[in-house]
């Protein structure tokens, strides 16, 4: 479940600029990817050795190009760790395995590669499960078990495969905080994750945190601006994972749409009847689509339960021992599932049963993975999803290179709704050269407006745009400066075809499915 | 020998040369020495962050005498000017003066000296009527009691947004090996000045001609703060033959979409979105927005506003709209800051602020914004961006928190803009001021835009005044405001 509560609250917000600054910051810092991983040294490894359970993953990947999206990146290889699980499952990070072509696993000790498919991936917390179909890949291996939610101060050992060797490595580290953090691999959500004092591994990713004989974590990501810092996927967020693939799908965590803030000033409680002290977070805002919210939820109703969670105005619950975010209340639940919330609304408590689904409309704000980006090209000009993923193609310092714009198109228009509120914007994203568009003066990576006069929320929206006009003329409006643009109709289809011969484009489009 | 004949001939030439040069540059040095003076201006600025906070500072720059006793200089830097002297033929005595008249649209500024002593020997200089297309300049300059000369090459003339202001006007540009300039150096051609220079980058040098100059001169002599006219439209070219077609326009050399009107707030809306711009003041306009001068060749048509126009005077402007030919007398509107919802600037003005049990309001402008330098937070960047609010005048932003219990769990609000407090729109502090005279019962309730960090807060009305009185003895600030008197 995610759930956000304003800045002053000091905890941390999912939604809008001051999360994207907060994010930028970690994302600056957190070092992740394939190529990390972290590793703690042994401690005391029972007789079980779960280093025999732990394996190294080796991924062929390829990635799309998000400016001319028919076009892919060379084959990168990338190195992680993963571990066995109930039902010959290989788990691991979903980025350990993204954009993989092919996915190769080695044991422990054992020189011989096994192909891997993957079975499942939750690109939101960073998990995914491998199947390996050869039998003899499985022999002498068991399957290790999770744990609980380890104490702050305890010792964890981690095990992986990180670079710098072939061999296994263990490290050895201290719980030393458990809170929300932003997973950066999906960038725009977040959820409980557990910091140890760790030093961290490019390739350690994937690999288990192991407490006694349990795995209490997979490691994941860690932060290069602080010494001896690394951070594990706690054990409610896998079980969570474990849970919603158990019907063959991923959903995914839901989510509320909330945004909270600390409740701490006495005129507002008292302004909301509110007796008591240090109890409740008050919704400040709700975000869109999240209809069933908005209809069941209101603004400054008051957060005093989430579930068997008493908030605290501050926003936070007391969550095995630990002060964390109220969201963390909400991540046991499934796509589709109940929470019951208990308000304070007009000068009473009412219990609130708040139905809660995964939240895909904000997917282009986060990176994305294993799908191709979708264009749809006219006349030379080539639209696209506006998308994280497009904005960090343009450089590292996309985000002061932007638009403000173009920014707030893709990370603000959701809290205003109606009609400000486009789901999926188009961008220009670039224009291949030909005679009929070389006098075009908008910019690429200008927003869609409207096209032959309907307005464009998404890239269906467009190419209806298109196909439907019957005039002389395709009209373009973009939101940048309000300016125009015009194709001749008939030209315009010639120069596509003209425009996919010189520049081998395979198709003229390719759209969601 | 025939070669060191050679040998010769060419050093003598070269003497001859340096000589030459060297009674020229001594000559110019003479003609423009009782002509040039340096200027010291201190300054009062202000620290937007704490509005009630003044800072000091002085500049250092120069004049140049024109008739009738005064000095003309640029705007730059004159901004809260507290004393001003000049300084003449390289003495070290200062000259108390004042300001006649400062206009920061035209990036000029004209100073008087009333101590006759001043006017001794100085003499007037001639602006040139034409400013050339190419060839040598040269700048003087006051530096360290001594006028100094440079030369310059003139790279281009062109229309461009000044130093100051949004207007765009000619400027020229040209190379010199001259350092730290930009500061009202004057540049002349023989005895005629071509003009003031307003902004240095590397060699190159920016140079606000003498024919704008003696144009804004003249408005200010037959009309007292006629001010400079601006085209508020926004336009983009025509290149696109297909856009030009598609509104039923055939030819492929003229014309200009106008894509906005209106953004500066100026009020003439005659143009409008959608329209071709063909003709300004009788010049064809080409579909890069070009027009051909008869003095200085291709330039922009916004340079028109500002040629031998002054504000509310009329310029014929030829669009096509709605499949013909429209002929529309444009009264060009006096450009205004203070017209816009994020003004540009706020110069000679001390920033306003309320503050209301230690939460700080203040009114979002450039002086604001410019505070920030390269950080501006993202959503206020995105206001002054883009001015996505059509229907106020201005915007007010909470912009810090002074702790105190009165207003505990806000201290970390901040650029946070204000939509309404106690249910009223709030667009300037005068509203703000009014709305929390004006609580909803025991409470104020004020709420930000949907689109902020944060969207509401209430405060206690009761305690209010108590609280501010509070904050104001704890973080030593001198009132609870500083509002600028209203404008007629």
């Amino acid at each position: 479940m995610r759930i956000s509560c304003a800045p002053e609250i000091g905890c941390l917000r999912l939604d809008g600029w001051t999360n994207v600054r907060k994010l930028r910051t970690v994302l600056k810092s957190l070092i992740f990817c394939i190529v990390i991983p972290l590793f703690w040294a042994v401690v005391s490894v029972k007789a079980a050795e779960p280093e025999r359970s732990v394996v190294q993953i080796l991924n062929f990947s390829q990635r799309p190009n998000w400016v001319e999206p028919w076009r892919y990146s060379g084959v990168a290889k990338g190195t992680g760790s993963g571990f066995l699980i109930e039902g010959g499952r290989i788990m691991t990070n979903a980025h350990v395995v993204s954009w993989s072509k092919q996915i190769l696993v080695r044991r422990y000790q054992d020189p011989k590669p096994y192909p891997a498919e993957i079975e499942f991936v939750g690109h939101d917390c960073d998990l995914a499960v491998l199947k390996v179909s050869d039998p003899a890949f499985y022999k002498g291996m068991e399957s290790l078990g999770f744990g609980n939610l380890p104490k702050v101060r305890s010792t964890v050992v981690t095990y992986g495969y990180p670079a710098g060797g072939d061999q296994i490595s263990y490290t050895r580290g201290v719980v030393s905080r458990i809170e929300m953090q932003p997973y950066v691999h999906i960038a725009n959500r977040s959820f409980l994750s557990v910091q140890t004092d760790a030093a961290i591994n490019p390739g350690n990713s994937g690999g288990p945190v192991i407490q006694g004989d349990k795995v209490v974590g997979v490691s994941f990501q860690g932060n290069a601006s602080l010494e001896n810092t690394g951070f594990f996927i706690p054990p409610n967020i896998i079980r969570h994972f474990l849970k919603d693939i158990e019907d063959g799908t991923y959903h995914g965590f839901p989510d509320a749409g909330l945004i909270l803030a600390p409740l701490v000033n006495p005129s507002f409680k008292k302004y909301l009847n509110l007796p008591g002290e240090g109890l409740g977070a008050r919704v400040d805002r709700i975000i869109y689509p999240f209809s069933k919210t908005h209809e069941l939820i209101r603004p400054n109703d008051v957060l005093l339960k989430v579930g068997r969670y008493p908030v605290g105005s501050d926003g936070l619950i007391q969550y095995m021992g630990n002060r964390v975010h109220a969201g963390v209340a909400f991540d046991s639940a499934q796509h589709g599932d109940i929470v019951d919330l208990e308000i304070w609304r007009d000068g009473k408590k009412i219990n609130v049963p708040l139905p809660v689904w995964v939240n895909r409309e904000d997917a282009i704000e986060g990176n994305q993975y294993n799908q191709d980006p979708p264009y749809f090209i006219c006349g030379g000009l080539v639209f696209t999803e506006l998308s994280r993923n497009y904005l960090a193609a343009q450089g590292r310092n996309w985000r002061s290179s932007a638009k403000p714009n173009t920014l707030y198109e893709l990370m603000f228009t959701r809290y205003l709704g109606g009609d400000a509120w486009r789901s999926r914007p188009v961008v220009l994203s670039t224009i291949l050269n030909h005679p009929l568009n070389a006098d075009i003066a908008v910019p690429a990576r200008s927003i869609v407006d409207e096209v032959n006069g309907i307005k464009i929320n998404t890239m269906e929206d467009l190419v209806r745009a298109v196909e439907s006009n019957k005039d002389e003329f395709h009209r373009f409006r973009f939101i940048q400066g309000d300016r125009i643009e015009a194709l001749k109709r008939e030209a315009a289809d010639e120069a596509t075809k003209e425009v996919m011969n010189t520049y081998r484009v395979p198709a003229d489009r390719r759209l969601k499915s | 020998m025939r070669i060191s004949w050679m040998g010769a001939v060419v050093v003598s030439t070269a003497v001859l040369f340096l000589g030459c040069e060297k009674k020229s540059e001594s000559e110019l040095l003479d003609r423009y020495q009782a002509s040039l003076v340096e200027l010291e201006i201190a300054r009062k600025g202000y620290n937007y962050r704490l509005p009630w906070v003044t800072q000091r500072s002085q500049t250092k720059k120069n004049g140049v005498i024109i008739e009738g006793r005064k000095i003309l200089t640029t705007a730059d830097d004159v901004s809260g000017h507290v004393l001003v002297r000049a300084q003449k033929n390289g003495e070290s005595r200062k000259f108390e003066a004042s300001f006649l008249w400062i206009d920061y649209y035209a990036n000029l500024a004209v100073i008087e000296v009333e101590d006759d002593e001043f006017w001794k020997g100085l003499k007037p200089v001639s602006l040139a009527n034409r400013v050339p297309n190419s060839g040598l300049l040269q700048i003087l300059r006051w530096r360290s009691g001594r006028l100094e000369t440079r030369s310059a090459e003139i790279e281009r003339l062109f229309v461009g947004k000044g130093q100051m202001s949004y207007i765009e006007h000619l400027q020229l540009e040209v190379s010199s090996e001259i350092e730290a300039a930009g500061w009202a150096e004057v540049v002349v051609q023989n005895d005629r000045v071509v003009g003031l220079s307003s902004s240095a980058n590397g060699k190159s040098l920016t140079v606000i001609p003498s024919v704008f100059i003696k144009n804004v001169i003249q408005g200010w002599k037959s009309q007292e703060e006629a001010g400079l006219g601006y085209f508020d439209f926004a336009w983009q070219f025509g290149t696109n033959r297909a856009l030009l077609e598609s509104k039923g326009w055939n030819d492929p050399d003229r014309g200009v979409v106008v894509t906005r009107v209106g953004d500066k707030g100026l009020g003439n809306t005659l143009i409008k979105p959608g329209d071709i711009i063909l003709e300004v003041d009788g010049f064809s306009v080409d579909v890069e927005g070009k027009y051909v001068d008869p003095r200085y060749g291709r330039l922009l048509f916004d340079g028109l506003a500002t040629r031998e126009r002054m504000a509310n005077d009329s310029i014929s402007i030829v669009v096509w709209r709605d499949g013909k030919k429209v002929s529309i007398d444009y009264e060009l509107p006096k450009a205004e800051f203070d017209r816009d919802l994020i003004p540009d600037a706020d110069y000679d003005e001390t920033p306003e602020y309320y503050i209301a049990g230690g939460l700080l309001f203040q009114p979002l402008t450039g002086g604001y914004l410019s505070a920030f330098g390269k950080n501006q937070p993202f959503l206020i960047r995105y206001y002054d961006y883009e001015r996505p609010v059509a229907d106020r005048q201005g915007l007010v932003v909470l912009s810090a928190v002074m702790p105190d219990p009165y207003n505990r769990g806000y201290e970390d609000a901040s650029q946070l803009i204000v939509d309404t407090v106690n249910g009223n729109e709030i667009e300037n502090l005068g509203d703000l001021i009014e709305a929390f005279e004006a609580p909803e019962g025991d409470y104020h309730v004020i709420k930000f835009f949907q689109d902020q960090p944060l969207k509401t807060i209430v405060l206690d009305s009761n305690e209010l005044g108590l609280a501010t009185a509070r904050v104001l003895k704890r973080y030593r600030v001198p009132e609870d405001r500083y509002l600028l008197p209203e404008k007629p």
